[in-house]
């Protein structure tokens, strides 16, 4: 009787001792196979605290004294099985590399008003009417094909073409009579490939994109999405293009640290350059090249200041098919216009705990070439107008604090800008604006936006009834 | 005119880039943040800059072998320490500095798992897993990396909770 109590109580003793041991053991069961290292073999040494003597060198040992062998059995196995590594995605041919198709993107939906009366010009030119609209919804697809090689894709789904103005015309209405659904109409958009490219790291510091991607310029254009953005609507000077907003080529980037607390990066691109269908032909022999270098500097907050050039011809052609004397297929190409671009560029962004800065200055420099300096009509007297060669540019500044309020960050902020620009009848004219707004983020991935923009032409316009004034509340989104 | 304008700012960036490394990362009093992988991994030391090139997206290698960063729940102890002494993160910015890096595909976070005992016996287990964790919440089947040749025990060691 004596014996059974006593195993009984070395049974419960040495359960609970398991249970213990066992409380912070993750969903995954235990191995059941023993791992190479002797389940038994430390039970037999004498205790040995758990420390480090000499580290990087010895590996630590266990405290063994008292515990219950099976514990002991359960630390010694420390490896996971292939199953086990699989099921945490580490698993098949490459289990280094997390192989699993990846699906996000973001969203927005806006409501945008115009708080003049009525009878403004610029509310009956813009915003004639107070509206909710859904501007962005990205789609991204990536993957990883193998440990240095992976595929990143971007598409936006648009109500454009429908809803689009057209010159002087109504809006474009794309309805279309639904076949599988009693022949009712239906309004159908488009997709835009925003991005789509193959991506091979050839060195930790080197790695090439091969297909369409985001210029890499400033910060506005990198960061993207409606989510980063603190204004509701881009800068003029962002907007107008004077960088293309995307590039068909190769781009090649890294980033290399200096040390803890300074990073230098580097791209460069070759590409189709500009022109009217850059995404899928270069309409000249000349490529375009572009770069950007930063550094950034994290002693205070995060601090980056960066460079971006971008040279390209932009050239417009129509190709003529025509029969020569001998009855001959000829084809040519009529050029519609081209000239030099050079794009400059230069920004910094300030980030120290919730302060936020940031700036970007972009000029773009057009020479035209000598056949290329084709006349355009301009719109409101029918005159042909000559391009001349020209430099514009602009610069916008925003300055923001963010701080919590109950677990939400709320930013107020201010953006100002200037942007001297040459539209495309070539007629020029500078405007400067102002913004003002707050932001609030009640999670990480929404952030709700308020925005008042008052921008002005200082030289007048065309349009010349005081200021436009837009009042905007945007709420945008990650998923 | 500019000259004294432009030496000023010549120095003013000299010293950033020259700002000593340790500044802001004196070792506070708390326990050593113990960086392991596996025990078969051959390197003994790896650069705090390396380190944080591994768990902010980047493409990073210690000893020719790309390192696979593997973290803990966000909101743990050892992850709120971690993410602020490497990365620079307060816990309340690690969500959106993700967000942001993956809408502008910058890189996507390391692996989480549910535990640090999880997280170890990944890194026990993977070559290239490289994780964090406390010098009593380890097994035989990893070791523990020198940061800057610093060990946990010595002065100036970058990391604690």
């Amino acid at each position: 009787m004596k014996s059974l109590r006593f195993g009984l109580c070395a049974l419960l003793l040495s359960a609970s001792v398991s249970i213990a041991a066992r409380a912070e053991e993750p969903a995954l069961s235990d191995p059941v196979e023993s791992s190479s290292e002797p389940a038994g073999s430390d039970a037999q040494a004498a205790p040995v605290p758990l420390t480090v003597a000499d580290a990087g060198v010895e590996a630590p040992t266990l405290v063994e004294a008292s515990i219950d062998p099976s514990v002991l059995a359960a630390a010694s196995a420390a490896q996971l099985s292939p199953e086990e590594l699989e099921s945490l995605g580490f698993g098949g041919s490459a289990p280094s590399v997390d192989t699993a198709i990846k699906i996000f993107g973001f969203a927005d939906f806006t409501f945008s008003m115009a708080p003049q009366k009525p009878s403004n010009a610029w509310r009956q030119t813009l915003q004639p009417h107070s509206s909710f609209y859904v501007g962005n919804f990205n789609l991204y697809l990536s993957k990883n094909l193998s440990e240095n090689v992976r595929t990143m894709g971007e598409v936006r789904f648009l109500y454009a073409p429908h809803g689009s103005p057209t010159d002087g015309g109504p809006y474009t209405v794309n309805s279309t009579q639904d076949i599988t659904d009693l022949n009712r109409r239906i309004h159908w958009g488009g997709i835009a490939i925003e991005r789509l490219y193959l991506e091979w790291t050839i060195h930790p510091y080197l790695a090439v994109r091969a297909g369409h991607f985001l210029t890499p310029y400033g910060i506005w254009n990198v960061d993207h999405g409606s989510p980063l953005f603190i204004p509701v609507t881009r800068p003029y000077v962002i907007g107008s293009g004077l960088f293309p907003e995307h590039q068909t080529g190769l781009e090649f980037f890294g980033q290399y640290d200096i040390n803890t607390q300074n990073a230098f990066g580097y791209h460069f691109t070759i590409s189709n350059g500009m022109g009217p269908i850059t995404e899928v032909r270069d309409l000249d022999e000349n490529k375009g090249v572009g770069t950007r270098v930063f550094w950034e500097n994290r002693s205070w907050g995060t601090l980056r200041v960066g460079g971006s050039a971008f040279y390209a011809k932009d050239t417009s052609s129509t190709p003529n098919q025509a029969l020569d004397a001998a009855g001959r297929l000829v084809i040519t190409s009529h050029l519609d216009a081209q000239s030099k671009v050079l794009s400059l560029a230069a920004d910094v962004q300030w980030k120290y705990k919730g302060l936020h800065l940031q700036t970007e200055v972009i000029t773009q420099q057009r020479k035209f070439v000598r056949n290329g300096r084709v006349a355009s009509t301009n719109p409101f007297s029918g005159n042909p107008i000559f391009p001349e060669d020209y430099l514009t540019w602009g610069v916008y500044g925003i300055a923001g604090y963010g701080f919590d309020v109950w677990h939400v960050n709320i930013m107020p902020y201010i953006q100002v800008q200037s942007f001297d620009q040459v539209d495309p009848t070539f007629i020029r004219s500078k405007t400067n604006g102002v913004t003002a707004g707050i932001n609030i983020r009640p999670i990480d991935a929404v952030v709700v936006k308020l925005a008042y923009t008052a921008s002005k032409w200082p030289d007048g316009f065309l349009i010349s009834d005081g200021m436009i004034q837009l009042l905007q509340t945007q709420v945008a989104w990650a998923f | 005119m500019f000259k004294p304008a432009l030496a000023v700012a010549a120095v003013l960036l000299l010293g950033a880039v020259a700002w000593p490394v340790t500044h802001g990362r004196a070792r506070a009093a708390g326990k050593p943040l113990v960086v392991v992988v596996s025990a078969s991994f051959a390197p003994k030391d790896i650069e705090l800059a390396t380190l944080r090139r591994a768990f902010s997206g980047h493409a990073a290698d210690l000893a020719g072998k790309r390192l696979i960063p593997i973290n803990h729940p966000n909101g743990s102890a050892l992850r709120v320490a971690f993410d602020k002494q490497v990365l620079g993160l307060e816990a309340a910015d690690v969500g959106k500095f993700w967000i942001d890096k993956r809408i502008r595909d910058e890189g996507s976070p390391p692996k989480s798992v549910p535990s640090v005992e999880l997280a170890v016996r990944v890194a026990a287990s993977l070559p290239g897993a490289i994780t964090y964790a406390l010098l009593e919440q380890l097994s035989p089947s990893v070791k523990v990396l020198t940061i800057d040749g610093k060990a946990p025990t010595s002065a100036g060691y970058p990391l604690s909770l």
